[in-house]
């Protein structure tokens, strides 16, 4: 067996194995913690970083390990999947430096931190699966090991908000598995294909193919949150913020974004799924959740709720993209996968700094808070601004793309929703931060801490700005080489090779 | 030489940035040292064109000679600035802030295509928008507010404009936005987004109210100058879009005039109505501003016409600059107490500008008519600032100092623009016309006016550009007192009822009750549906197999 087939199993042992020593350490071990937890981190960075500039060189790397009889568990690294699992793995050193800081005197941590490690292998899992078997038992997994996430606080809201978040994804989950059997019954071979596998069966199985693709996409959109499977999103909100922050922009509405992707590019092709008619109707549905979730937003008080509809809209443009069916678009979507998951975070992670230092958990609670915490809010500006797609910031380079790429599919509707969209991201956003900066801070906060000189801990306050920084970063060297936006158009010249 | 101008040219926005970090804005001359490239650029070739890496396609920066002098223009609009706010207890962000925004002026200039003119522009419009907020009051916060949705509004227009060039053409340099308006078919939509982002950007009428606000800040009485920059920016980046000179647009070009004339028309008839200094100015730079937006819908009629224009447009937009700068200048100056030193000096400078203004425009006379009414409000300014009872009752007032300006003014008035007038029957436009017919009328006006008040006596009065305003203003008057009826008795009834409406559905507590229940009940009908969907496929899947 070469390296080449060790790489892809390195990279999932190398959260698995941390996360399961973690389970069996005692509360106080908190170095031997960290230590493991950094270390892991570290190491999958490292040899991502390496698979992303071997897979820029033409290499293969592929593990193909025998599941059931004419079943095998493969994890590929392509252009597609190089895209996400280099997003998890840097997204999750950072959340892991975040979770440190933030849960630094909570109990279970050793749990928490557990399950925290599985659920980035599970992602890590998704991305790099090489066929739809694989992919659906890493979600599966990927549900299972969140579960405990949610409901870490232990409260009430908390058991409520994973009951729901359970009944969404098992359902969701149960009729993915459905639909990759039935598709296994049809096909036999599931493998991720560029440009797709199914069109031969078009004349054969169109009905049936149809079906599958709906009960695909109804299983992978309750996990993106597309309307009206949303409803466990912005409920989870009572999780603490690292599991938020790994919910929004890492890990799970990620996941089911990428299912999108997947099915569409790789199991049905672009083109054939736009002959049997089913991209439109998904454009369709993804532009009514991009304005009901923008909608959704302006009314909310709570900041994370806010955050989360904030989620339902722009994980939609994701979807949007996929389906106007077209190159540019394509670029567009891809890009915003990770664009949207480094402004996201950003924002989760200074709304975290705003609850663990202040007790601030309302936006009517913000105001003057800029006075009082300048670095997080100027963190939370950069986000707020990249989410309205303000350039240079990473979010006006999607909007950008998907624009461009529905004008160039004659899709002008699209351009509409858009504006129409980051109208609103204006008006969800820019009051928050005008509270926090214009506004006069009150005698008191609701939960203030102490942290000397510091507006908050130093664990806790550098992730939001790094994430910032590189929303900056990816925004301005757009065109460099590895960037994103360049990796994104390497794919989509690989979708549309024909 | 390439990568000399690049730096050069890069160094102009990003010094001033720089120089924005806490560690050097406190630094007493961080605006000089931040302007410090604008000389080199000045030593670069007549057009030197960038070339940037950003997003796939590419970004460009150009200076040419228009470009240069521009920038000079500006970079003396911003030393005003800082001027003046040298007077005041200065915070380190205003001027960490103002820094940023002459960054981004600067840049915005030398944009060569309209992705760098949105991000400059945008960067400009959100640093100005701190800038106007920050330690202000309510009156602040309303401006703000406005100026906020304006910006956002332009923002989204350029942004369209951007994607649909984009879409016809491949790029988004203004070379390739002038070709593509050359071809028929995509003209419309591009012409009105571009003309409608101009009006956002700028606050060119219909949509002013914020640059007319603007002057009411106590604290910050340089704010109009930065206001002024997005107008003298946009006019100069829409002159840069439009295909001037090359083929004629008649239809584009009247609906050019048309915008133009009507702001003029309006920004004059309101601004002789104002009685605070710096409202006056705001109408002043709507009216100036609506006529060079008109002179570039006659170059686009008329491409032959353009070619005689084009020089003396540019030269008119700088000397809006200047003119604007010295006007604000004096506003501060007269509201000063007990400081009027150099008001007198100031209106020297002023009339000079408008002198020189005037007489650009008489030498191609078709214009003549649009500068009259603009000195209409440049003598509005002067009356204003020189009768503080002017306030109470409108008198005409002896000046001894002031006399001189206004012979010349009245010779100018009696001679040369009538001849300028007679010059232009050959009128660019039916609009032309009739303006010229208005300023006839108005300026027999003045005779009239003026001969009934010295009965039929050729001596000259003092101040007859007061008398004339004293006369004007009862008529204003009058017109106030039904404007006033109306406002006061009818519209309240219309607006109330408005009013109440919009907050019903406005009302974000009411959404906060209603939404989460409608959100409840769409998670139960959603949860069902999906397993309603699974055993629904089960049987699908038992049957099909």
């Amino acid at each position: 067996m070469s390296w080449e087939f060790w790489v892809p199993l390195l990279i999932i042992f190398s959260s698995l194995f941390p996360g399961l020593i973690i389970f069996f350490l005692p509360e106080t071990a908190v170095r031997m913690r960290i230590r493991l937890n950094i270390a892991g981190a570290v190491f999958k960075l490292v040899l991502v970083t390496y698979m992303l500039w071997a897979v820029s060189h033409g290499i293969q790397f592929e593990t193909r390990l025998p599941l059931l009889p004419g079943l095998d568990l493969v994890l590929r690294a392509d252009a597609m999947s190089m895209l996400f699992v280099t997003l998890s793995t840097v997204l999750w050193l950072v959340t892991t430096v975040y979770a440190i800081g933030y849960l630094e005197e909570s109990p279970n941590r050793s749990r928490f931190f557990g399950y925290f490690c599985l659920c980035v292998t599970a992602t890590v899992g998704v991305a790099l699966s090489g066929n739809l078997i694989t992919f659906v038992l890493f979600y599966e997994l990927l549900t299972l090991a969140t579960y405990p996430l949610v409901v870490h606080r232990g409260t009430e809201a908390a058991r409520r908000a994973g009951n729901t978040y359970l009944t969404y994804t098992v359902i969701g989950g149960a009729l993915l598995l459905l639909a990759t059997v039935w598709l296994h019954t049809l096909s036999g071979d599931l493998e991720f294909t560029a440009q797709g596998f199914l069109a031969p069966l078009a004349a054969e199985h169109e009905a049936a193919l149809v079906a599958i693709f709906i009960m695909l996409i109804i299983g992978f959109g309750v996990k993106a949150a597309l309307l009206p499977l949303h409803g466990w999103l912005p409920v989870a909100m009572v999780a603490p913020a690292p599991v938020s922050a790994l919910l929004h922009a890492v890990a799970v509405v990620k996941a089911g974004a990428f299912g999108i992707v997947r099915v569409v590019y790789e199991v049905y092709g672009v083109e054939f799924a736009f002959d049997l008619g089913l991209t439109m109707p998904l454009a369709i549905l993804a532009a009514i959740t991009v304005i009901y979730g923008s909608l959704r937003a302006i009314y909310q008080d709570d900041l994370k709720r806010r955050l989360a509809f904030s989620t339902v809209s722009q994980v939609s443009y994701i979807a949007l993209g996929v389906a106007i069916a077209g190159p540019v678009a394509t670029v567009g979507a891809l890009v915003h996968l990770v664009h949207q998951g480094v402004m996201k975070i950003t924002l989760f992670f200074c709304a975290g700094n705003l609850a663990e230092t202040l007790g601030i958990h309302k936006i009517s609670e913000m105001n003057g808070v800029g006075r009082r915490m300048p670095w997080t809010m100027a963190a939370f500006t950069v986000g707020a601004f990249g989410m309205i797609g303000l350039p240079p910031i990473a979010g006006f380079i999607s909007k950008w793309y998907l624009s461009m790429g529905a004008m160039q599919v004659d899709q002008g509707w699209v351009v509409l929703v858009l504006a129409g969209s980051s109208l609103l991201n204006a008006a969800y956003f820019l009051p928050i931060l005008y509270a926090a900066w214009f506004k006069k801070p009150p005698q008191s906060w609701p939960d203030e801490r102490d942290f000397g000189n510091r507006e908050t801990a130093l664990a806790l306050l550098l992730p939001p700005l790094f994430t910032a920084f590189i929303s900056i970063a990816i925004g301005l060297l757009a065109a460099a080489p590895f960037s994103p936006l360049a990796w994104a158009e390497f794919i989509a010249k690989l979708e549309y090779a024909r | 030489m390439n990568l000399l101008a690049t730096t050069i040219l890069v160094a102009v926005p990003l010094l001033p940035w720089l120089m924005a970090l806490p560690r050097y804005r406190s630094l007493k001359t961080a605006h000089l040292i931040a302007m410090s490239p604008l000389l080199t650029v000045l030593l670069l070739p007549s057009t030197t064109i960038i070339e940037l890496p950003w997003l796939l396609t590419g970004v460009s920066l150009m200076v040419d000679a228009n470009a240069k002098l521009l920038l000079l223009v500006l970079a003396a609009l911003w030393w005003v600035i800082f001027m003046m706010e040298k007077h005041r207890p200065s915070t380190a962000t205003i001027r960490s802030l103002l820094l940023f925004a002459m960054g981004a002026s600067f840049a915005a200039v030398l944009a060569n295509d309209l992705l760098v003119l949105f991000l400059m522009f945008t960067l400009l419009g959100y640093s100005f928008y701190v800038i106007i907020v920050c330690d202000g009051n309510e009156v602040s916060r309303r401006v703000g507010r406005v100026f906020l949705v304006l910006q956002i509004a332009a923002d989204l227009l350029l942004f369209e404009l951007m994607v649909m060039l984009a879409k016809s053409s491949g790029a988004l340099d203004f070379y390739m936005l002038r070709e593509t308006l050359l071809q028929a078919s995509s003209q419309s939509g591009l012409l009105w987004f571009a003309l409608l982002f101009v009006l956002a950007k700028a606050g060119l009428w219909p949509l002013h109210f914020w640059q007319a606000l603007l002057g009411r800040e106590q604290g910050k009485s340089w704010l109009p100058l930065v206001g002024l920059m997005f107008v003298i920016i946009a006019l100069f980046s829409l002159q840069r879009m439009l295909p001037l000179g090359e083929v004629n647009f008649p239809t584009w070009g009247v609906v050019l005039q048309v915008i133009g004339f009507a702001a003029l028309a309006y920004a004059v008839v309101v601004g002789v109505m104002q009685r605070q200094l710096s409202s006056i100015l705001a109408y002043l730079q709507t009216a100036t501003a609506a006529l060079l937006l008109a002179v570039l819908g006659v170059g686009l009629a008329q491409a032959d016409v353009w070619q005689q224009l084009h020089t003396v447009w540019i030269t008119s937009l700088l000397q809006l600059a200047l003119v604007m700068a010295a006007l604000v200048i004096m506003t501060t100056a007269s509201s000063s107490p007990g400081d009027n030193r150099y008001t007198m000096e100031m209106l020297g400078i002023s009339a000079s500008a408008l002198l020189v203004l005037g007489l650009f425009l008489v030498l191609h006379s078709p214009l003549v008519w649009a500068v009259f009414l603009l000195s209409l409000l440049l003598g509005r300014v002067m009356f204003v600032a020189l009768n503080a009872q002017h306030a109470v009752e409108p008198k005409s007032v002896e000046n001894q100092d002031l006399r001189p300006v206004w012979k010349v003014l009245l010779i100018l008035a009696v001679v040369v623009w009538p001849v300028a007038m007679l010059l232009s029957v050959v009128s660019l436009a039916i609009l032309f016309t009739l303006f010229w017919i208005f300023a006839w009328v108005l300026l027999l006006a003045v005779l009239v006016n003026w001969l009934v008040k010295k009965k039929f006596s050729l001596q000259l009065p003092d101040i007859p550009p007061g008398d004339l305003l004293i006369w004007i203003e009862r008529i204003c008057a009058k017109c106030r007192r039904y404007l006033h009826r109306f406002g006061f008795e009818q519209l309240p009834v219309v607006r109330d009822k408005l009013q109440q409406t919009i907050i019903r559905w406005g009302d974000i507590q009411f959404h906060q009750r209603l939404l989460p229940r409608a959100e409840k009940s769409l998670q139960s009908w959603a949860t069902a549906g999906l397993l309603f969907v699974l055993l629904g496929a089960v049987f699908v899947f038992v049957v099909w197999n």
